[in-house]
């Protein structure tokens, strides 16, 4: 490795091993000077317990034989799947759909667009040099997909590194629906997924995602989306658990007449932490978006919103709006909350808001007195609140997936 | 059926309920009216289970079994059923899923199967009708953006379905114009019968004069003051409580 380059002090969690090659690692450090590494310090992590994960050194781990769990495949149907198992792709549990539009490469020496000058995220300018897997959507123009695309995220083996990269670039007037899980896993490690989503003039892309329970998991996500002119974005975030889950969602409406929607919902328990970063940047106006994010936290666990919404100057006619609200069960858990505006427009309709409560003690004991346990009433207080955000998929097979989920999770948290 | 013996309790340390005796059998209503704040609704609350109130002497007895040991889904299970005053809202729970839970929590707590669809179906369309109820109702959250009328016919609604042994009905009347007391009036007198009991609390005499009451107490300063059959209760309304009042610094 070239001596220039041994002055910059990376964290352990970054380490040349995981890279394919030694020009990729190096490039990775070229870019890796100009941006920050993740600290309490630093507003964008202020909350986020990424400390201890840095410190970590998880490496690729190669996979062995592996099955899909029944409720899995049975949820998958006869729809499309893509499994990658440490993120590798596994061709046998898959099913491709025939014709050129999705295309999974292994990892080449340089990832199709390059390193974008643009990532000043750490993780995902990492993902460049280390992904194992490269799932390639090219939706041609006017076409849709008749049926989902799952892509389902599974680990072998303690202490492993999983990288894989989406990129998802939806033609004039096409339409693509994705489901990514990340399956449950009672080991530790690092998911580092990065997803570059563009949606050309009338494209529609709804993209949803849902982490299972794993208690010791890490999971860092970075979706850059790009909308152009009346376009449509739908994405649905769930979160079942993980030792720290990270989710980075930066929308840029760069033309008029996009409509874009962000939702999800994260319970926890244990020690578990969920940080939901959101950037919905209007650079263009006549466009609407909202964001509803909802968190149950029980034990010790933390469950952060840090949303923006810009409306640059240029953005008029925008109509924004941004809600996270929070039932904190236990004393000792946490939910940091910041909605944030920064308008440069005047004729704009913004709102936000932000609650952290408990649960409805009055509706727990009205449902009570009509026979119903209060564990019981309590699984259906939380899944009425949650169920809001459920209800913004259209597929009724992931919204039923999610609802049995929600029911094992919430037993968990009621132990 | 209910036998409560020298009940007191208290809310914080303010002493609500200061000795109150009550005994009703299967088959019989009871009227309990009285000035404001002399405990009519803690004694349903204290009934009902709310932990908000804290029993500190007395006994209920319900059917041979202690009633302020049990949790309030039990007591719930083993026939007491409250039509509160203010129903709660509950958003994001649909009322026919709200009630489906309840009547086939207390189905498993009695051991009986849970109800087969049909017949919960039959039995949702025949208690809605005698409620006057359009199915409309149905799929909207439970009380949300319901009108007050709306509420207390829920409520019923809830009572018929649920089929109690001893339901306690808090001013049911309030809020109610004279259709909906009538309609709310006829949904409990088609449920009396010779096995179940009724406690209804009330300030007016008027919901008496449709749902006509075998005994009629006064509560007044958390204690049953005075008893009586039904004409106690027009007594009340042509004299007003000031009667009960004199009546008492007099003894």
């Amino acid at each position: 490795m070239s001596e220039t380059l041994v002055d910059i002090k990376l964290p352990e969690l970054f380490s040349a091993e995981n890279a394919f090659e030694v020009s990729e690692y190096e490039k990775f450090l070229e870019h890796a000077r100009f941006v920050v590494i993740p600290a309490r310090k630093q507003e964008d992590w202020r909350y986020s317990k990424v400390g201890s994960l840095l410190k970590k050194s998880y490496k690729r781990i190669e996979p062995v034989s592996y099955e899909l769990p029944e409720a899995v495949m049975r949820m998958i149907g006869d729809s499309y799947s893509v499994v990658l198992v440490n993120g590798q792709f596994n061709h046998k549990l898959s099913v491709i759909p025939d014709g050129s539009w999705l295309e999974i490469k292994a990892h080449t020496s340089v990832p199709e667009n390059g390193i974008e000058p643009s990532i000043k995220n750490i993780f995902a300018l990492y993902n460049t040099a280390t992904f194992t897997t490269e799932v390639i959507f090219r939706i041609p123009e006017d076409s849709h997909i008749d049926k989902p695309v799952f892509i389902i995220h599974a680990r072998q083996g303690n202490s492993g590194y999983c990288a894989s990269r989406f990129v998802i670039d939806a033609a004039k007037g096409s339409s693509v629906s994705i489901v990514e899980m990340y399956l449950e896993s009672s080991d530790e490690g690092l998911y580092n997924t990065h997803v570059i989503t563009r949606l050309r003039e009338s494209a529609e892309v709804q993209h949803h995602c849902a982490i299972t329970s794993m208690a010791e998991e890490h999971v860092v996500r970075n979706h850059f989306v790009e909308q152009h002119k009346n376009s449509r974005y739908t994405t649905g975030h769930f979160i079942f658990g993980g030792r720290m889950i990270r989710n980075t969602l930066h929308i840029d409406i760069e033309e008029e007449g996009c409509e874009t929607n962000l939702f999800g919902s994260y319970m926890l328990n244990g020690r578990e932490q969920s940080d939901i970063r959101v950037v919905m940047n209007h650079k263009a106006g006549q466009s609407n978006s909202s964001q509803n994010f909802k968190g149950v936290l029980t034990d010790k666990s933390e469950g952060i919103f840090n949303g923006i919404i810009y409306v640059q100057p240029d953005a008029q006619r925008t109509n924004a709006y941004q809600s996270n609200k929070n039932i904190v069960l236990t004393d000792d858990a946490t939910a940091y909350s910041r909605p944030q505006l920064e308008i440069y427009a005047d004729d704009v309709k913004c709102s936000h808001g932000s609650t952290t409560g408990q649960l409805d003690q009055d509706a727990l004991y009205y449902a009570m007195t009509r026979g119903i346990p209060r564990r019981d009433a309590e699984l259906m207080l939380v899944s009425a609140f949650i169920r809001e955000a459920i209800n913004g998929i259209e597929q009724i097979c992931l919204q039923e997936y999610l609802d049995h989920l929600l029911q094992k999770k919430f037993s968990q948290m009621q132990k | 059926m209910i036998k409560i013996n020298n009940l007191h309790a208290q809310v914080e340390d303010h002493k609500i309920l200061q000795g109150l005796n009550l005994e009703i059998n299967a088959g019989e209503v009871h009227a309990i009216m009285g000035p404001n704040g002399t405990g009519k609704s803690t004694l349903a609350s204290v009934l009902a289970g709310k932990e908000d109130f804290e029993v500190t002497q007395g006994t209920v007895d319900f059917n041979g079994k202690d009633l302020l040991e049990m949790e309030i889904d039990e007591r719930a299970g083993e026939g007491i059923f409250l039509a509160f005053q203010y129903p709660v809202e509950i958003p994001g729970v649909s009322n026919i899923n709200f009630i489906k839970t309840a009547l086939n929590s207390i189905r498993e707590y009695r051991g009986l199967e849970p109800l087969k669809a049909r017949e919960m179906l039959d039995l949702v369309k025949e208690k809605q009708e005698l409620l006057g109820l359009t199915g409309k109702l149905a799929n909207r959250s439970v009380n949300e953006g319901f009108s007050g009328g709306e509420k207390k016919r829920n409520e019923i609604f809830q009572m018929a379905m649920l089929n109690p042994k001893f339901a306690i009905l808090d001013e049911t009347d309030s809020g109610l114009d004279i259709d909906a007391l009538k309609v709310v009036a006829d949904g409990v007198n088609q449920l009396r019968s010779r096995d179940n009991a009724f406690l209804v609390i009330t300030h007016y005499q008027r919901l008496l004069d449709y749902i006509v009451p075998d005994f009629v107490h006064v509560l007044y300063d958390g204690r049953i003051v005075k008893s009586g059959t039904k004409e106690l209760a027009l007594e009340l309304e042509h004299k007003g409580y000031d009667w009960i009042k004199s009546e008492l610094e007099t003894v």
